[in-house]
């Protein structure tokens, strides 16, 4: 037998936190002559693909210097002062690989 | 740069970090498998995606903001629903915010009955919870709590076990995320275990024990509610096992032959704590035959062996392993002279699979331990942790000739707190309890 109101209230569980929108860095003018970052998760082939990719962007697109970090887990995050320091002396950051 | 298969991880992640248009460039899943040619041919793929996530993508207009901490106070909003039980555990179904079994709904007067059993107030934020980031407040442990079924009296424990998981090295996102299906083994030691009846006898790592079945629940559904850890979105295990469930028990106080495992850890006498280690599963082994406790432990750590077992591959975050001594193997042991150190010492120095057996299996390509056994031959025995310190062994279970032991997830530490009881208050009168 289930017995209850009609009508009831329950105390929401889930979160109820709505993040404001935070804009993206502004996107390069162009890729010529600029320094690129690529922050390799350590998963399996995230290097070769970042490392081939890095190879065309600089082939192809002008891309001036290729900067790689590797995470020593893909579980763990990038460490803050790393990203920072990326953030500092890259005009892009590419990360991989959510797999 | 993602795989297909985490689309909607990255969305929702993306959503939680207020970066909803954050470009993301998608290849075939999986990746990791793939062959050197094949991934770079992928990157030859995805390259006009790349560069136009770098120069050309375009977002809806929207203001910068820094992120923002959490607000100090927060109450939660009360949600009208209607209908009967199972009209209302419909409804919390669909939203997401159960584990798949029935729940208690948590009307505002069964949380007030869960908030007058804790040490902090309601609205005090214990942290964000990762990857979805939402705001921990006791308020809202004590909504979770209620719909897991605890008694009021449980929820000092379950505070302590959300805080630890809050713990930074805990690393409660990747927890979440990962595909290794880690769930959070909730062990209690000290006086409260017997003042709550939380079991730590026959069938401990069953089920059919109030206490164990939903402090361990509670905690995974704020886990799930605050945090995200719902299948199919953030949550992307593999498998998985039941602890995602619950699995929580105490120390068999009663039949350790060693000093309370919380004394081990370092806390005084008179006090009680959760360790939480998140685990990747269980494994359960007979030894019957053997008639020393050496022997009970050989047979223990041969099935602590082998290439599948991530902590292998993955000793530098300093995981703990959990071994469940059942009484009976405990008590050969001790009368072996051995001591929980000792336990510890023989496990560190014989749970070792040979290097060249790792190589190419498991984790390999991740894997993440001390550079110096880069060098090593294939002979070297990995250790399958770094520091005898880092293993936990408890005593717990009925009669019968079994122990266990819960594999550690990888890039995690075990988190410990002290429970705390909640400030002297006179009795409420009519207090329901979340069974009415």
């Amino acid at each position: 037998m289930e017995v209850t109101p009609d009508a009831t209230r329950v105390v929401h569980p889930a979160a109820e936190d709505v993040r404001e929108p935070s804009r993206l860095a502004p996107r390069l003018a162009t890729l010529q002559g600029t320094t690129l970052g690529l922050i390799d998760n350590h998963k399996r082939n995230a290097d070769v693909y970042l490392e081939e990719l890095g190879r065309l962007l600089q082939a192809h697109y002008g891309v001036a210097r290729v900067v790689t970090y590797r995470k020593i887990s893909q579980s763990l995050p990038t460490p803050a002062e790393v990203l920072d320091h990326l953030a500092r002396t890259c005009d892009a950051l590419i990360h991989a690989v959510a797999d | 740069m993602i795989t297909h298969a985490f689309t909607h991880a990255a969305q929702q992640r993306a959503q939680a970090l207020g970066l909803p248009a954050h470009p993301v460039v998608v290849v075939e899943h999986p990746l990791a498998s793939k062959t050197r040619d094949q991934a770079q041919d992928l990157a030859r793929h995805s390259l006009e995606a790349v560069v136009h996530g770098l120069v050309a993508h375009q977002e809806a207009p929207g203001r910068a903001s820094p992120v923002r901490p959490p607000p100090r106070r927060a109450r939660a909003s009360h949600l009208p629903v209607s209908g009967t039980v199972s009209a209302m555990n419909d409804y919390l179904y669909d939203q997401g915010w159960t584990d798949g079994l029935p729940v208690i709904p948590p009307t505002p007067d069964l949380v007030a009955a869960m908030l007058e059993a804790a040490p902090l107030p309601a609205e005090e934020v214990l942290g964000t919870l990762p990857p979805r980031d939402g705001t921990v407040t006791v308020e809202k442990v004590a909504s979770n709590a209620v719909m897991a079924g605890c008694q009021p009296a449980y929820f000092p424990v379950v505070l302590a076990a959300v805080k630890a998981v809050l713990q930074p090295q805990f690393n409660a996102g990747a927890i979440t995320t990962t595909t290794g299906g880690a769930a959070p083994v909730v062990i209690i030691s000290g006086p409260i275990a017997q003042q709550l009846g939380i079991h730590s006898g026959t069938a401990v790592l069953g089920s059919g024990h109030r206490p164990n079945a939903t402090i361990g629940r509670a905690l995974r559904l704020t886990m799930r509610n605050l945090g995200g850890a719902t299948a199919d979105t953030m949550e992307k295990s593999t498998h998985g096992w039941p602890g995602k469930y619950t699995m929580c028990f105490a120390e068999n106080a009663a039949r350790n032959p060693w000093e309370p495992l919380h004394v081990a850890l370092g806390f005084a006498l008179e006090v009680s704590i959760v360790v939480v280690v998140a685990a990747r599963g269980l494994i359960t082994i007979v030894e019957a035959s053997q008639e020393t406790g050496l022997g009970n432990l050989e047979t223990l750590v041969s099935a602590m062996r082998g290439e599948g077992i991530s902590g292998y591959y993955y000793q530098a975050r300093g995981a703990s392993p959990i071994v469940v001594l059942g009484p009976e193997h405990a008590a050969e042991i001790a009368a072996a002279g051995m001591g929980r150190h000792a336990v510890k010492e023989y496990i560190f120095q014989h749970a070792r699979m040979p290097l060249g057996s790792l190589r190419d299996r498991g984790h390999w390509g991740a894997r993440s331990w001390p550079e110096a056994w880069e060098h090593r031959p294939d002979d070297f025995p990995v250790p399958l942790v770094t520091d005898p310190g880092k293993l936990i062994v408890v005593v717990a279970g009925g009669d019968g000739r079994h122990s266990s032991w819960f594999p550690a997830w990888s890039a995690t530490q075990r988190a410990m707190e002290v429970i705390e009881a909640p400030p002297e208050r006179g009795p409420r009168a009519g207090a329901p309890s979340p069974c009415g």
